[in-house]
């Protein structure tokens, strides 16, 4: 059988410990029951046994999965997952970014590359159509990301692209990142485990490339795609940013405030992305190949030095609110230094805003670190990121920390299988309560959208009742989509019939006859296959919960936001029957060869 | 009956403020009237959050910080607070 288009048909697996590469053929078949992306990166890890291993060990795997969208000219398609045992959480890890990575390491021949085992000093894993080696890294160990990247490009060729760690994924913090560009494939911890197998980047480069099936369609639907993304859908993300949602979510006491137990935030405006488009300099970039342009970036002057800091609805609530820091150029400076070490801002502000409780209530002897204090936030990254001091605590995320301490302090540990959770209060949003208790990854706003049911008039938000499992499922099953296809789900509003607009996206660039009841069916496989790998990693039923103050109390500044355990165990049932699971949340059967 | 109007995100950049009061006769007053006063107050609002009688589908409505309303059926009583703002959360 020819090989579908959008497909090279095989991945390369690099031993790094000898240097040995093996290329593996993907059979049509996975390829239309995972796709790309997070679907076929999972399966990858499954067949490769990956659930066994100590995520830091040299035997870990670490997958980078492209997809048949990209190198095509569809907006937002220049995306990649990094799949992975997390060493955050030991569970199922994928987190996506943007860049011309994707592009280039697709045209290397390969819809996946899947590293193992241990370099014996620090290097760069140079991957191109014809060769594979490892290159020193000396040099560029202990640089940030954006130093090491920059260069490497003044050492390699201008068509070479690089994923890189800071110093967080070589320090083996828990929540280090993937950073490409300056975007970073965030959570979980997938940088740690590139820094455990001393890479401290790859580069990879092509000219191999996939045809499509039906050029003059795909052409025409990206156009249309293209000026979609332009209109009301996104213009949030295009004016604002995702920080719009700051504002919004403090009027609905659902903004995560002082470790989670508020839901608003006294000092939010001069926060808000309204305030600081008055007070600051502001540009707007893109990732590779996005017509959006959702990423802002504002002027901070750090030492009486100009520079620049990304921001996102996520750093801001995370660096902000969640530890009570309510000074401006303290936050912006917070999430470059998060940039500069290479940190997931979630799990870093979340973390801290722990140990800050933590150390409020008598548990934790640092009598610094005070809920409000910037300068004490500012330390505490630092630590983390040089893995120094009451960092090397930290480095490990909340859930150790809390393990560590002992105490029942884990009843207030702001996190789900170990990640910390997002900026999205399940008591206020409690379908996303839900999202978060039975999320693979742990607590997700990515690879479930349940919020969006909670923003809705089908549902009381704060009352949440069974029937909303099946909106739920909705809503992730939407995600695995677009995160294997892969697309940015910034354009979920532009679709009108997600289904089949992604599914026609596909039969044009692949030249298959698919439905849109085949790509459900697709996401349900996808999901079921992560559920499987945290089956087989030791997950048990008492893991999709949250932790027991969201449980036991409401929101001290809205006591309409109250949450039972009776209620989120009925709702986690609701789910796992809805999937098609046990009542605990066990597969019935697996298609995933295991 | 007077009710204060919230605007966040897109609608609050095109009204240019965070909120404003409207008074209307009677003691209730539909969620689709007090949008159509605000449409035609904010011509920019029109331009961007309307699609002709109804507020457009990017666009929603939110009542004391309660119920959301997509389907602008809702009612209003004195004292109350409509939020409005863009549809999509995520980020």
């Amino acid at each position: 059988m020819s090989t579908p288009n959008g497909y090279h048909q095989q991945y390369l697996e690099v031993d790094v410990t000898t240097g040995n590469t093996k290329y593996h053929r993907l059979s049509t078949k996975l390829l239309k029951q995972t796709i790309g992306g997070s679907g076929l990166g999972t399966q990858l890890l499954i067949d490769h046994q990956a659930w066994k291993y100590d995520p830091l060990s040299a035997e870990a795997s670490i997958v980078f999965a492209f997809s048949p969208l990209v190198g095509s000219p569809l907006t937002t398609s220049a995306k990649f997952a990094v799949v992975s045992r997390s060493p955050l959480t030991g569970r199922i890890n994928d987190s996506l970014a943007s860049s011309t990575f994707a592009i280039a390491g697709k045209r290397t021949g390969n819809d996946a590359l899947l590293i193992k085992g241990r370099a014996a000093s620090p290097s760069v894993l140079v991957i191109n159509e014809d060769k594979v080696e490892l290159q020193p890294a000396d040099q560029l160990w202990g640089l940030s990301a954006e130093e090491a990247e920059e260069k490497l490009r003044k050492q390699f060729a201008k068509d070479y692209s690089f994923a890189v760690i800071g110093p967080g994924g070589e320090q083996l913090v828990r929540y280090a990142t993937i950073s490409h560009s300056g975007r970073h494939a965030g959570r979980g911890g997938s940088g740690a485990i590139l820094g455990s197998k001393n890479i401290k980047a790859l580069a990879v480069r092509g000219k191999k490339r996939t045809g499509w099936h039906n050029t003059e369609a795909l052409i025409a639907q990206a156009r249309d795609l293209s000026k979609r993304s332009f209109g009301p859908a996104t213009e949030k993300y295009r004016e604002l940013g995702t920080a719009a949602n700051l504002l919004v979510f403090n009027r609905l006491n659902c903004l995560p405030t002082r470790n989670f137990q508020r839901g608003s935030f006294e000092n939010v405006v001069q926060l808000s992305p309204e305030a600081m488009n008055v007070a600051r300099d502001k540009m707007k970039t893109s990732c590779a190949a996005c017509t959006i342009g959702c990423t802002h970036v504002y002027s901070v002057a750090v030492d009486g030095k100009a520079s620049r800091a990304r921001i996102e609805y996520e750093n801001l609530f995370a660096l902000g609110p969640l530890c009570e820091v309510s000074d401006q150029q303290t936050v912006l400076q917070a999430s470059q230094l998060c940039d500069y070490y290479g940190l997931d801002t979630i799990s870093t502000g979340g973390t801290i805003a722990f140990a800050m409780e933590c150390a409020e209530k008598g548990f934790l002897d640092e009598p610094w670190l005070n809920f409000g204090d910037g300068d004490a936030l500012l330390k505490a990254i630092h630590l983390i990121g040089q893995n120094k001091g009451l960092g090397k605590k930290l480095a490990k995320g909340s859930r150790a920390l809390a393990n560590e301490l002992g105490k029942n302090t884990i009843a207030f540990a702001p996190q789900v299988k170990g990640l910390e959770l997002p900026g999205y209060e399940p008591r206020a949003l409690q379908t996303m309560a839900l999202g978060f208790a039975v999320g693979s990854r742990g607590a997700d706003h990515n690879r479930s959208g349940a919020y969006e049911v909670d923003f809705s008039e089908d549902v009381d938000r704060r009352n949440a009742g069974t029937s909303q499992a099946r909106l739920a499922v909705e809503t992730e099953d939407k995600a695995a989509i677009m995160d294997s296809l892969i697309l940015c789900k910034f354009l979920r509003g532009v679709f009108e019939d997600y289904f089949a607009e992604c599914v026609l996206l596909l039969n044009l660039i692949t030249g298959w006859t698919l439905e849109s009841k085949d790509l459900i069916a697709t996401a349900k496989t996808i999901v079921d296959a992560k559920k499987q790998f945290n089956i087989l990693s030791g997950w048990s039923p008492e893991e999709d919960t949250l932790p027991e103050r969201m449980l036991t109390s409401a929101l001290e500044d809205d006591e309409q936001a109250s949450l039972n355990r009776e209620t989120l165990e009925a709702l986690v049932k609701a789910y796992n029957l809805e999937r098609g699971w046990d009542e605990a949340g066990f597969l019935q059967t697996t298609s995933t060869g295991v | 009956m007077k009710i204060k109007i919230e605007y966040f995100g897109i609608p609050r950049q095109r009204v240019g403020v965070a909120s404003e009061s409207y008074e209307f006769d009677g003691e209730e007053t539909g969620i689709h009237d007090i949008l159509r006063a605000v449409a035609d107050k904010h011509p920019a609002f029109q331009q961007h959050c309307m699609d002709g009688e109804t507020i457009n589908k990017h666009m929603v409505v939110n009542l004391n910080g309660n119920q959301f309303f997509q389907s602008q059926d809702g009612v209003t009583r004195d004292g109350d607070a409509l939020l409005i703002l863009s549809m999509d959360a995520g980020g």
